[in-house]
């Protein structure tokens, strides 16, 4: 329990103390958790393929709320969500599954680390309400499409979301032309772990020109 | 003579053809045109010497009738004319020709583009400074759309590692190769910006690079003779040059290619970025801004309100190097 604790934060040992099922993790790295798995539960937990390439038969969905750009799309995020809707394992109130979840048995999302705020400032409840499972929740305790992840972060990364609107901010799919669809804000950051990675670069460059 | 003022977008090549005047073939542009006696003499003999060759292998009765035909595409590849003032019809013979040439010579085919340029479109590019983290995705793609030779390592594209705090090219690396983003530092890509009033086209003998009415700037490989004027012309040290015959892997081979942009070069012939032309007159982006993880790359076009590129512009801080000299790069940096 103790490795446990470290992996999850405290309101997520409240709101996610479930049985041991794969928790609405998604197929590929949108979504993708930063995982610290176990040996003993690799074996009884089958965990979605992150590496998993994007589905074909893309759908994309209008943004809303952008009153002062021209209309644009974003990727759907919610088919590529493996276990959405949520409420297929969320089916009773979380504090009956809570007082209900068998002690032996590891928390359903105890692979998901949290690298985003400071603990003080972000739990899991921050964005993921305990009531609606099948949204997202804004800090007014509205819900947010899971399509619409965008309404969520941008509570907080209000000057990103503009950017983002106009286009100085995220990335552009299908070329200049046509109607313009760019990635959705799960598209590139982990949201979970936002923070891009620090790697080797693609290509080894030599000094000659 | 080449009359280009800055911010003039169209590019003026005497002699233009006139109303009604039938466009010349590549041979007819050569010798159909008023020269004293002795450059005659010299292009004469010029051709002379390398027609000789080439005659012998077209016209021989002895050879394989696809050696023949090699020959014979050879000769007209050698006496082909100016891009510029080629007709459409000349174009797709020209890009045929090639097609051709490349299927003769591995068995292979490659499509090999001449489209023109888009109406009411002017390309430009933004890099955003901040969310570049030097992991050289953009390059790698860089050099595989365009059949960048392999063996001398070219690039169009340069990643710059500055320190925090400066913009010194000079103490500044672009062949770092450790863990990216380094701590400390911030990224910068170079490449050509595609001046508006570019100072290479200027010093060209042949005419053999331009700016397209959609700005790119693109050069002629049949028509450049090597001489490397514009090299020393660019303030941004965006044109490369072929020292030796450029290699790229057969199974590597961009296959979808235009007759301005990525088809293949020869040794002694100057080659740049050309914002992938092969790619963005189809509307796609170019492949460097298409790789990049972090968005760090936005293209677009200028002249549309509406594009990203002009929200860029003008909600955004932008600068541009070397803005002093005039010579009015369609390339934008940024900061968040």
């Amino acid at each position: 329990m103790e490795s446990l604790a470290r992996l999850t934060l405290g309101g997520c040992l409240l709101a996610f103390g479930l049985i041991a099922l794969p928790g609405c993790s998604s197929s590929h790295a949108e979504s993708g958790v930063v995982a610290t798995i176990r040996a003993e539960d690799a074996t009884s937990v089958a965990l979605p393929d992150l590496e998993a390439p994007r589905p074909s038969g893309r759908e994309t969905v209008p943004a809303e709320g952008f009153s002062d750009v021209p209309p644009f799309q974003t990727l759907a995020r919610i088919p590529h969500v493996e276990t959405y809707p949520c409420s297929q394992c969320h089916n009773e109130p979380l504090k009956v599954l809570v007082a209900n979840r068998p002690k032996e048995e590891p928390l359903s999302h105890w692979q998901v680390t949290m690298q985003h705020a400071p603990e003080e400032m972000m739990s899991c409840q921050t964005c993921h309400g305990a009531g609606n499972m099948d949204d997202l929740e804004m800090l007014n305790g509205k819900p947010a499409s899971y399509n619409a992840p965008y309404t969520l972060c941008s509570q907080c990364h209000m000057t990103q979301a503009k950017d983002w609107a106009g286009g100085a901010h995220g990335k552009r799919l299908d070329g200049w032309a046509g109607e313009r669809v760019v990635e959705n804000c799960t598209g590139c950051h982990n949201p979970h772990a936002p923070a891009f990675a620090v790697r080797w670069p693609a290509q080894l460059k030599r000094g000659v020109r | 003579m080449r009359v280009q003022k800055p911010g003039q977008n169209l590019v003026q090549i005497d002699p233009a053809p006139q109303e009604g005047e039938a466009r010349k073939s590549g041979l007819g542009q050569l010798l159909n045109r008023p020269v004293d006696r002795r450059t005659a003499t010299a292009m004469v003999g010029t051709a002379l010497a390398a027609g000789v060759g080439l005659l012998n292998a077209a016209f021989s009765p002895f050879g394989a009738p696809e050696d023949r035909e090699k020959a014979g595409l050879a000769w007209d590849d050698f006496f082909q004319g100016n891009f510029q003032l080629m007709s459409e019809d000349e174009k797709g013979e020209t890009v045929h020709r090639l097609e051709r040439l490349y299927e003769l010579e591995t068995g292979k085919s490659i499509r090999v583009s001449a489209q023109g340029p888009r109406e009411r479109v002017l390309y430009g590019y933004a890099f955003n400074v901040t969310r570049c983290k030097g992991y050289m995705d953009c390059v790698r793609a860089c050099i595989q759309e365009n059949n960048q030779d392999r063996a001398s390592g070219m690039a169009y594209i340069r990643i710059h590692e500055h320190e925090n705090g400066q913009m010194s090219f000079e103490n500044s690396s672009d062949t770092f190769y450790h863990e990216v983003p380094a701590a400390g530092h911030f990224y910068m890509g170079t490449q050509c910006y595609h001046c508006q009033n570019p100072p290479c086209t200027k010093v060209c003998p042949t005419q053999a690079t331009w700016m397209e009415p959609d700005g790119i700037v693109v050069v002629d490989y049949n028509w450049c003779i090597g001489c490397r004027y514009c090299i020393a012309a660019c303030p941004y040290d965006a044109r490369r040059f072929n020292w030796s015959d450029p290699t790229v892997p057969e199974e590597e081979l961009n296959p979808n290619q235009h007759y301005l942009g990525n088809r293949l070069r020869k040794k002694g012939v100057v080659e740049k970025c050309t914002f992938c032309i092969q790619r963005t007159r189809d509307g796609k982006n170019p492949a460097c801004a298409e790789a990049c993880p972090t968005g760090a790359r936005i293209f677009g076009n200028l002249l549309d309100p509406e594009s990203e590129i002009r929200w860029v512009l003008k909600n955004k801080k932008v600068f541009r190097l070397k803005e002093d000299l005039g010579t009015e790069p369609k390339f934008w940096y940024f900061m968040d």
